[in-house]
C-alpha cells in the first residue's frame, strides 16, 4: 500500500506535490483557501484536487457552513506518513 | 491528600492528561481550546489517563511494588512507551521480527493509538475548516465586495515588508480580476481571514447583525 502511494507521489508534477503538501500542512481546506495559501489567488484548483482525489491521495468531505455547501480536502493517512 | 491511596492515581492520571493535551496542542495550536469537547480529543485524553492509572495499578497491586511517589512518577513518565511504541499485544508464531508486510496479524497498541490519533486529526481539522468557512460566510454577509477590498488594500498598503506587500497586492489584483462576483467575494473574504489580524476580523464581524 505504502509503496503504491510512494509510486503515485513520485509521478506527481511539482505543482500537484506542492498542492498535496499544502493540504497536509493546513489539515483540511477548501479549493479557494488552498488557492490563496499557494499564492494562486486567481486559479481554480478544483481539477488538480479532483485528480489527487481520483488517485486516492486525498479525501473530500462536503460540509455545510453559513448556509452553503463546501467541499473540503484532507490528505489520507498513508500520504500523511510519507510527506 | 498526599497520604490518600488515591493520590498516586491522580498524579499518574494528571501526567497522562498533560501529555495528551501537549500532543494535541502541538497539533492544533490555538484551535484546540474551541474543540476540546470533540469526542476524539476527549477519548485521547481519557485513554492516556486510564492507561497511566492502569500501569500504576499493575505495578502496585499485581507486582507488589511499594507504594511511593517515585512509583507514581516513574509510571507517569514511562506509561507513554506502552501506548506509543510497537508494544506487541498479539502475534502468532512465525510472524516475529519487523519483516514488512508480515506484521499485519499482530495487534499492537501503537496501531490502535495511531488510528485514534488519525481520526482525531481528521475530525478536528474538518471542524476547524468548517469554522473558517462560517467566518468567511459571515464576512461576505457583513461586508460588500468593495468594503472587503478596501480593508484589504489598507492593510496591505500598511505592510512593512516590500516583498510581502507586493505579493499581497498581486493576490488582491488577481482576485479582483475574476469574472464572477461570487468568486471575487468568496476569495476576498478568505484573503481577509488569511491576512487581517484576528482582532481586525472580530471588529468587522461585531458590526454585523
Amino acid at each position: 500500500m505504502a509503496s503504491n502511494i510512494l509510486d503515485l507521489l513520485l509521478d506527481l508534477s511539482p505543482e500537484e506535490l506542492e498542492l498535496l503538501r499544502k493540504v497536509n500542512q493546513t489539515g483540511a481546506a477548501s479549493a479557494d483557501e488552498l488557492a490563496i495559501k499557494l499564492n494562486r489567488a486567481g486559479d481554480d484548483l478544483t481539477p488538480d484536487l479532483q485528480r489527487l482525489l481520483a488517485h486516492k491521495l486525498l479525501q473530500a468531505r462536503t460540509v455545510k457552513a453559513g448556509g452553503e455547501e463546501t467541499e473540503i480536502y484532507l490528505t489520507v493517512r498513508d500520504v500523511r506518513s510519507l510527506l | 491528600m498526599i497520604g490518600s491511596p488515591l493520590f498516586p492515581f491522580v498524579l499518574c492520571g494528571l501526567a497522562g492528561a498533560t501529555l495528551a493535551v501537549l500532543e494535541l496542542f502541538q497539533t492544533f495550536d490555538k484551535w484546540l481550546g474551541r474543540y476540546w469537547t470533540n469526542r476524539y480529543v476527549l477519548a485521547l485524553i481519557v485513554l492516556n489517563v486510564v492507561t497511566a492509572a492502569a500501569v500504576f495499578a499493575f505495578l502496585r497491586y499485581a507486582l507488589g511494588v511499594e507504594n511511593s511517589l517515585w512509583l507514581a512518577l516513574v509510571t507517569g513518565l514511562t506509561f507513554p512507551a506502552i501506548l506509543r511504541s510497537r508494544f506487541t499485544l498479539y502475534r502468532p508464531p512465525g510472524q516475529g521480527g519487523n519483516r514488512p508486510g508480515r506484521d499485519d496479524l499482530a495487534l499492537t497498541l501503537d496501531a490502535w493509538y495511531s488510528n485514534l490519533q488519525n481520526r482525531c486529526y481528521e475530525e478536528v481539522n474538518a471542524q476547524i475548516a468548517v469554522r473558517r468557512a462560517e467566518v468567511v460566510a459571515r464576512l461576505r454577509r457583513c461586508l460588500t465586495e468593495e468594503q472587503l477590498a478596501e480593508h484589504l488594500s489598507d492593510h496591505v498598503a500598511a505592510g512593512l515588508l516590500p516583498e510581502a506587500r507586493q505579493l499581497q497586492q498581486s493576490q488582491l489584483a488577481e482576485i479582483q480580476s475574476l469574472p464572477l462576483a461570487a468568486d471575487r467575494e468568496r476569495r476576498l473574504a478568505i484573503l481577509a481571514l488569511e491576512l487581517l489580524p484576528d482582532k481586525h476580523v472580530r471588529r468587522l464581524l461585531e458590526k454585523c447583525p
